[in-house]
């Protein structure tokens, strides 16, 4: 049964809609990316800022590697994305490009586009939270955060 | 202490270069190997470098081969980053001359304990360079003996380079930090009190 949404009363506490869905969880982990960047809320803006700009260049060049079943150029076009992934803490996208990365090196041309089909889904859930968690940080004070 | 961060990846350079930068290093940033090469290869290249393992145009242990080619270059602190992290992996990264590596995705106080330790051996590096520097200055600025000294068989005198026939103690002190005290030995002493007319 669909419950009503809660008519303002509270700020979210997740990220998942104010319906009775059950919380999922973000594409990326906050915490450690905090302590990554050792709590510099400037250098955290930075750096997530980089990535919503870099990651679909990224990933325009392991679409085209993938369109050219050029396996080592899927495996380069991988690695390129599984090192910013992991900085960034958005370890299901960091595991994504690894198993492309390793299907790219061992020449499994035929899991190419499954595995291709599962990144580029990671990194759209990736990259909406982090549009998401961006826009809840930048907002004037009163709105809705992104607590988690 | 001047650092260079190499890494195609612009997620990983902004995060390692503000880090960095805070705890006071002066940062540049490369995006290729070609670009990380030109700043190691220059005649005064960075103290430390953090380069990643793959990079278009050269790779992390190509830039550590190439750097450790050349005994005479400046000596660069090279940490490599990488994802691979496999013992035969590790140790091929070391043994292409990289000085320590670390893991990405990276964790920020091994960062900081793995630059401690790279500034720690170049400031060490440093030390022992300008000692070296000062110990070759005074090497060439030392008075030397030279190895065969011609002298004459009844007076003793040593034939300088200028032809000229000196007493061995002024040739001594002439050529080294030696200084002679004057006495009279118990041979000498009977004849120098004859030729002094005392009894």
């Amino acid at each position: 049964v669909e419950q009503p949404a809660l008519d303002g009363a509270a700020p979210p506490t997740t990220l998942a809609p104010a319906r009775a869905e059950p919380p999922r969880t973000l594409g990326f982990d906050e915490r450690t990316l905090r302590a990554r960047v050792a709590q510099d809320e400037e250098l955290l803006s930075d750096v997530v800022r980089v990535f919503i700009e870099d990651c679909p260049v990224r990933l325009a060049a392991i679409e085209a590697a993938v369109d050219s079943r050029d396996p080592n150029a899927v495996r380069t076009a991988a690695h390129a994305l599984k090192g910013a992934a992991g900085n960034l803490s958005a370890m299901g996208l960091f595991e994504a490009a690894r198993t492309l990365e390793r299907i790219g090196a061992e020449s499994r041309v035929e899991d190419i586009d499954g595995a291709w089909r599962a990144l580029a889904a990671e990194a759209a859930r990736v990259l909406d939270d982090l549009k998401q968690f961006e826009a809840s940080r930048t907002a004037p004070a009163g709105e809705a955060t992104c607590a988690r | 202490m001047r650092a260079l961060i190499a890494d195609d990846d612009r997620t990983t350079t902004t995060m390692l270069a503000r880090t960095l930068d805070r705890w006071g290093f002066e940062v540049s940033v490369a995006h290729d190997g070609g670009a990380a090469w030109e700043a190691l290869a220059s005649p005064t290249p960075p103290a430390l470098a953090i380069v990643d393992w793959i990079m278009p145009g050269a790779d992390g242990p190509e830039l550590c081969r190439r750097l450790r080619e050349d005994p005479t270059r400046a000596p660069v602190y090279v940490i490599l980053l990488t994802a691979r992290t496999s013992r035969r992996d590790v140790v091929a990264g070391l043994d292409a001359g990289a000085d320590d590596y670390l893991t990405k995705p990276f964790d920020h106080d091994e960062l900081r304990a793995r630059v401690q330790v790279g500034r720690r051996v170049v400031a060490l590096q440093q030390r022992l360079s300008e000692r070296v520097a000062e110990l070759q200055d005074v090497l060439s600025n030392m008075k030397q003996l030279r190895g065969l000294l011609p002298i004459c068989a009844y007076c003793k005198r040593i034939r300088t380079d200028h032809d000229y026939w000196e007493q061995v103690e002024h040739y001594i002190t002439d050529h080294s930090d030696a200084q002679f005290s004057h006495g009279i030995c118990p041979h000498c002493y009977e004849a120098v009190k004859k030729e002094f007319g005392q009894s």
